[in-house]
């Protein structure tokens, strides 16, 4: 399976892509000459001629932010938090919803099938923004600490996810079951743990490959969006901004995901349009590489069929 | 002296809940001894393959066995657990399925496939479940087994993969081979290999065989006892010669009759509802189904299976007993 994959060219790109994503965001301290802050700008004679945030023009490659620190850096920090959590959850909602649909299957009531198609159409960010909001209330009046937080999160965007996933996989092992090929194999005395482990996850398998890059599409959608939202993974602080005539709130991620980029930065939208852009433009072209590998997992699955 | 070995009794199967119960088999009772070949023979829908997935209580989900017995080996099946079923099937009875393409998993290789039945049923190292796979593979006609071993399904033919089935059912050593129409899918030419395998196996192990089948042709070759179905009913049953020589009910004289004959010049094919059950009768009672509609009535009467000689049975109800139902 993982060789006829590779041997796919769209899911190679993809692939190599987030995994070189991913490295960069580790070791790039140590290849790269960092200089993370640029918070004024100089001319020759040493004289302040600018003060941050900076275009790309100004501050190549791709400007600072409010604080004067460079959006490439940033940018690559957040890479590991924001794509590993990504995967993380697409993981654990895989995991979970395969879990209970070996369960749900059993139950021939079609109510939770009604509801979960019922809350289908509810946006997924106002969801996670309804679960997460008396999170951070009771995390000002008593602290939970980062990873604390992070961990009640994931599982609040792992849970948002599964009941959907659960009635897609409950349908296809249902169909898979019906398979002629299954009852054979009933037919010679085989029981339920064999026939899930050797004939209907095997044949699954394919499909939990393309619907975890999908979930995890979705995330990093769900991430941007709350992003928009102020709710950021790992909990956010509030400071003051600007000189002592015009302070303004202004929200900082603590764990530094491109979420959070765009969420302490959103206000700037018309002045500092680039602070937006290039973190929506990484999680854009994350998505692309996922997208890429779909195709890839699609194509090989078709190769396979024919 | 052969012993009774399958006896179901006054089986009735049906599908779906509530206002939308359908009855696909109504009272049917059936015996099969050791060493015989029973075919059960009716179209499409006559409740043929439903009557043998509830001997191995393989029902799909929406359907139960709802009144009846069905006995194997002085064991009552319908009062069977699940646990206790496993341990029959595949070991003491096991089926070939009619289609061979859909029956195998398309992921696996055909060795592996072979062995399932051995793994649950008798404890073997790996190395000698291989030998054995190798082994039934020769046996069902194969002369290079070691080669078909690797293979997957789709680099098969549609008869390998019957055979392959064949060995599948064959290799726990079962004493009864329920082969739903396992023909059906071959060409003439395979047909008949596929058929001997069968053949072979019983007379070999002394097995019994009851074959699922729409083809008079493969019941006169093969079987020893006949029932004929119709509409979830058994309508008619008897050994192979009565039935062939003296078929009385005129569904097993449309079935005989569709045989092409090389003697007929000319003549037009027939179809099983060229003869008609309303106006045949055999001594004072008709055939009709309990349920027919003449002349935009609708009759309903009961029918029973009326012994007519020893050992033949046929369905009939009795004139008086007519109702107009609508």
């Amino acid at each position: 399976m993982i060789v006829r994959l590779l041997k796919q060219p769209q899911f190679l790109i993809g692939f190599l892509f987030i995994v070189s994503f991913i490295l960069l965001s580790f070791i790039y301290p140590s290849v790269m000459d960092v200089q993370k802050e640029s918070k004024f700008l100089y001319d020759e004679n040493e004289v302040i001629v600018g003060i941050a945030p900076f275009s790309p023009k100004d501050m190549p490659p791709f400007g600072t932010d409010m604080n004067g620190k460079h959006l490439l850096y940033l940018v690559l920090e957040g890479a590991k938090y924001t794509i590993l959590i990504t995967l993380v959850i697409a993981f654990l909602r895989i995991f979970f919803a395969l879990f209970f649909s070996l369960f749900h299957r059993k139950s021939k009531s079609t109510f939770f099938d009604d509801i979960v198609q019922a809350t289908l159409y509810i946006p997924t960010a106002i969801l996670a923004y309804m679960f997460m909001v008396p999170l951070f209330v009771k995390d000002a009046t008593e602290p939970m600490g980062m990873m604390t937080l992070i961990v009640v999160q994931c599982l609040i965007l792992v849970g948002i996810g599964v009941p959907p996933l659960v009635s897609t996989f409950s349908e296809e092992i249902r169909s898979i079951l019906a398979k002629d090929y299954i009852v054979s194999t009933f037919s010679l005395g085989s029981k339920k743990p064999y026939v899930y482990y050797k004939h209907v996850l095997p044949e699954l398998s394919s499909k939990l490959l393309l619907l975890f890059a999908q979930q995890a599409i979705q995330t990093l959608i769900l991430l941007a969006h709350l992003g928009v939202l102020a709710v950021l993974i790992g909990g956010s602080k509030t400071v003051m901004m600007g000189d002592i005539f015009n302070l303004t709130p202004s929200t900082i991620s603590l764990s530094g995901e491109w979420a959070g980029i765009i969420g302490q930065s959103y206000q700037k939208l018309l002045t500092a349009p680039w602070i937006i852009l290039v973190p929506l433009s990484f999680f854009a072209f994350t998505i692309f590489s996922i997208n890429l590998m779909i195709q890839g997992i699609q194509n090989s699955l078709e190769s396979n069929k024919s | 002296m052969s012993s009774r070995l399958l006896e179901i009794n006054n089986l009735n199967i049906a599908f779906g809940s509530g206002k939308n119960v359908f009855n696909a088999v109504t009272d049917i009772s059936l015996s099969i001894n050791s060493g015989q070949t029973v075919a059960l023979i009716g179209e499409s829908g006559s409740g043929k393959s439903v009557t043998s997935l509830s001997v191995l209580k393989l029902l799909p989900a929406n359907g139960r066995a709802e009144s009846g017995s069905i006995s194997f080996d002085d064991k009552e099946i319908l009062q069977m657990t699940e646990k206790e079923m496993q341990k029959i099937r595949g070991n003491e009875i096991s089926m070939i399925f009619q289609d061979a393409i859909a029956s195998l998993n398309p992921a696996m290789k055909v060795g592996v496939q072979i062995t399932e039945g051995l793994k649950y049923h008798k404890q073997m190292p790996k190395s000698e479940l291989r030998a054995v796979a190798l082994s039934l593979l020769e046996q069902v006609g194969f002369h290079n087994p070691a080669h078909i071993y690797d293979q997957y399904p789709s680099q098969l033919s549609g008869g390998m993969k019957q055979r392959i089935l064949i060995a599948m059912a064959i290799s726990c050593k079962p004493k009864l081979i329920i082969a739903d129409e396992p023909t059906t899918a071959l060409d003439v030419t395979i047909q008949r290999q596929v058929l001997d395998l069968i053949a072979d196996y019983k007379i070999r192990e002394d097995a019994s065989v009851l074959m699922i089948t729409h083809d008079f042709g493969v019941v006169a070759e093969y079987a020893d006892w006949v029932y004929v179905m119709f509409g979830g009913r058994i309508v008619e049953s008897g050994d192979v010669f009565t039935i062939f020589n003296n078929p009385i009910h005129p569904y097993t004289k449309g079935l005989i009759g569709c045989i092409p004959s090389l003697e007929s010049d000319g003549e037009r094919l027939k179809s099983v509802y060229d003869y008609s059950f309303e106006e045949a009768g055999y001594k004072g009672r008709k055939f009709a189904p309990e349920t027919y509609s003449m002349e935009s009535k609708v009759y309903h009467a009961p029918s029973s299976l009326i012994e007519v000689e020893p050992g033949h049975y046929v369905r009939l109800f009795d004139e008086s007993e007519v109702t107009i139902v609508g």
